[in-house]
């Protein structure tokens, strides 16, 4: 099979991964050696569908002794099978890299034969990168879950980034669908890591030239809508992976019906890529924006919003706490602002040292007040000529995109129209207060 | 009498229009380039290295931040950069460093606008810009909208300390040459790329075809694409490079049985 084939069966199988960030790490380039790494991460294109391409993403085999029923590779579908070797494998990647196509490279890989010899395979591409083509790029690379700990620990050593997919929200989930897998096979490399993580980071203190191990940190990724896991509990269980495996990030991956199976969604099911995006936006508020889990959904409200976003939602349920006066709010309060980010409120603190800030000052410096408005006093004034009522609130805060995506099915235009249509104030209202 | 100042047309000389202004204790009603027709009396600056010096370590002395907003103001090439610059420059005098951070200003605004127009334009070309290997180094060539060289300079030769390559700036006519380990920008009218090899083309056609097999079906969204990836790049990306007569090359390529990497040497 030549170079072409082997890389599209084996891109293609590897792209459902939807973790593509190079970010987590700075090094600079060596002399003698080739690459360098930006912690804030690079994106070298973007696919059709939008996403980023920063890392060279690929199977080392698309062969796979397991029978997951969400998964391409499964053992029982009849597809193409194929394997990089490890020297092809690095040479390609190299040749992508100082072409400036690449950040570096993702490796996963089904299971050949056994975990270890999986493992094994994966950790000579590494070591042929580091070692043999001296290559300072990034790596992220995917824990085998059953794999012996020595293994896991020596791809540690090699790249920048690890990860174990959790894919099912929960173990009811797993068991159905992916019955070769558990919680704990999947925690416990996890757990490894992060052990290894924290030990190397008291190692670097004592030693400053101690080897890193994955200094980028780890990540995971779960399948949303293959299962009946609410956002509720996806959420949940998002706030427990950062703060008690300390990850860098959680991915969302909208299920997209590849696979016919009694216990999945029909071929025909649209993937839930709105539910995907508000699951995005509530960990974006987890991550940066000082936000707990509990304050974005709870027991009662076990699902997002389909027509505002995680923080307006909060917002228009704790309108006590606005408007807020932007001369004089702390950071914390302005970033719970909707429509006021990390940028505009860092803006914002550095402006107003110097002078009052007032409505055509936030505009100038960029802050955008179509939302924020309804929020925020400026010397104590709202903004001239600003009505307010619920339904002219909601209409600022409903982006027509989110709009578009949230239509329901029976919603969608049966006749053909001049106009398109436009939600009405009572309908914004009862889905805002869940009666829709 | 009031004047307007005309100078070189280089930063230096903007600089020395500060230096002038201050020495002769007035405010240019213009500065212009030289040569530009003007009714106004003119007052011809001249570029002294060390008036430059003074006014450039000057700023420095108040903060790095004061620094690099001038040098990138300059590199923005928006209309009026002297006139936004100067004025900057008297705001910097007069409030310090904390100048950078006086964003309700218009001039502050202005220039905030202008340096954060060239870092990302920078940015962007760093992330889209593609290197093709024509046997003797690797070739780019790149058609930004202000000048990006020198803050893309560190970044190459950083990441390709071995490699010899040149980025040739096309709109403002000149590229950035390396060869380990020097670097250096100079002015070049008129490139030209020589014909790509069968191992580069081989590479080239991986490329594309990775590209495509990384959209996921079912979730297209070109808007979305086309905001993080304008299309004003797109001529110079290997992932939509066309050949002469307009067809896609990866096509052209196929039709023409292209060679395997995996038969290539090395």
């Amino acid at each position: 099979m030549d170079m072409m084939d082997k890389l599209e069966i084996l891109s293609a199988s590897a792209k459902y991964d939807v973790a593509c960030t190079s970010s987590g790490v700075d090094r600079a380039g060596v002399k003698g050696g080739i690459g360098s790494c930006v912690a804030r991460g690079i994106c070298h294109s973007f696919a059709a569908d939008g996403r980023c391409i920063a890392l060279l993403k690929v199977l080392m085999t698309n062969y796979c002794i397991y029978d997951c029923k969400y998964c391409v590779n499964r053992r029982s579908n009849d597809t193409r099978r194929t394997a990089f070797t490890p020297q092809e494998l690095a040479e390609l990647t190299i040749q992508f890299y100082r072409r400036n196509y690449i950040e570096g490279l993702f490796l996963s890989s089904g299971i050949l034969k056994s975990p270890d010899y999986t493992c094994e395979q994966m950790i000579r591409v590494l070591e042929l990168l580091r070692g043999e083509y001296r290559f300072n790029g990034y790596i992220h690379v995917k824990a085998i879950p059953g794999a012996d700990d020595a293994l896991l620990q020596r791809m540690g050593m090699l790249a920048d980034r690890m990860s174990v997919n959790i894919e099912l929200p929960s173990q009811q989930s797993l068991h159905l669908l992916a019955p070769d897998k558990s919680k704990s096979s999947i925690l416990r490399p996890m757990g490894l890591i992060r052990n290894r993580i924290a030990q190397n980071s008291t190692d670097l203190v004592r030693y400053r030239h101690a080897p890193k191990f994955a200094p980028a940190g780890q990540s995971t990724q779960m399948i949303i809508g293959a299962t009946p896991d609410t956002d509720y509990q996806i959420l949940n269980l998002t706030q427990a992976l950062y703060k008690k495996y300390s990850l860098k990030r959680v991915f969302f991956s909208a299920y997209m019906p590849v696979q016919e199976h009694r216990l999945l969604p029909a071929l025909d099911t649209k993937p839930p890529l709105l539910r995907e995006h508000r699951l995005y936006q509530a960990d974006w508020l987890l991550r940066f924006y000082g936000f707990d889990a509990s304050e974005l959904l709870d027991e009662q409200h076990q699902s997002f919003n389909p027509l505002v976003d995680p923080k307006c939602n909060w917002a228009i349920n704790h309108m006590e706490q606005f408007p807020v006066e932007v001369n004089s709010a702390p950071y914390e309060m302005l970033l719970r602002v909707p429509g006021i980010g990390v940028k505009s409120a860092q803006r914002i603190l550095a402006a107003r040292r110097s002078s009052l800030l007032d409505f055509d000052g936030l505009k100038r410096i960029g802050v955008v007040l179509k939302r924020a408005q309804y929020f925020l006093l400026c010397k104590g004034r709202m903004i001239d000529g600003l009505r307010v009522t619920p339904d002219g609130v909601l209409r600022a805060l409903i982006s027509e995109r989110d709009y578009e995506l949230a239509r329901l099915p029976e919603e969608a235009p049966e006749q053909l129209s001049l106009f398109e249509r436009q939600p009405t104030g009572r309908d914004m209202v009862q889905s805002l207060t869940g009666q829709l | 009498m009031e004047t307007a100042y005309t100078y070189d047309g280089s930063l230096g000389g903007l600089l020395c229009c500060v230096f002038d202004s201050y020495t002769r204790h007035e405010v240019p009603l213009a500065i212009l380039p030289e040569g530009e027709p003007t009714f106004y009396r003119t007052w011809q600056v001249e570029t002294v290295e060390a008036h430059v010096l003074r006014v450039w370590n000057s700023l420095g002395r108040l903060s790095n931040e004061v620094q690099e907003w001038v040098k990138r103001g300059w590199f923005s090439c928006v209309q009026d950069r002297e006139w936004m610059i100067y004025q900057f420059i008297r705001l910097a005098y007069q409030y310090g460093a904390r100048v950078t951070s006086m964003l309700t200003n218009i001039t502050v605004c202005r220039l905030f606008k202008a340096v954060r127009m060239v870092g990302n334009e920078a940015g962007q070309l760093i992330e889209f810009l593609r290197f093709s290997d024509c046997g003797e180094g690797l070739i780019a060539v790149i058609e930004p909208k202000c000048i990006v060289l020198p803050l893309m300079q560190q970044h190459f030769t950083d990441r390709y300390p071995e490699e010899t390559f040149l980025i040739h700036d096309k709109t403002n006519a000149m590229a950035l040459f390396y060869r380990p380990y020097q670097a250096q920008i100079l002015p070049v009218e008129h490139l030209e790329v020589p014909a790509m090899e069968a191992e580069e083309q081989a590479f080239r056609a991986l490329w594309r075809r990775y590209y495509e097999v990384a959209a996921v079906e079912g979730r297209e969204n070109p808007r979305c694409r086309m905001g993080h990836m304008p299309k004003r790049f797109w001529n110079h990306m290997t992932e939509f490079s066309m050949t002469p007569a307009g067809e896609p090359e990866s096509d052209a390529l196929r039709l023409a049985g292209g060679p395997s990497p995996s038969a290539l040497p090395g």
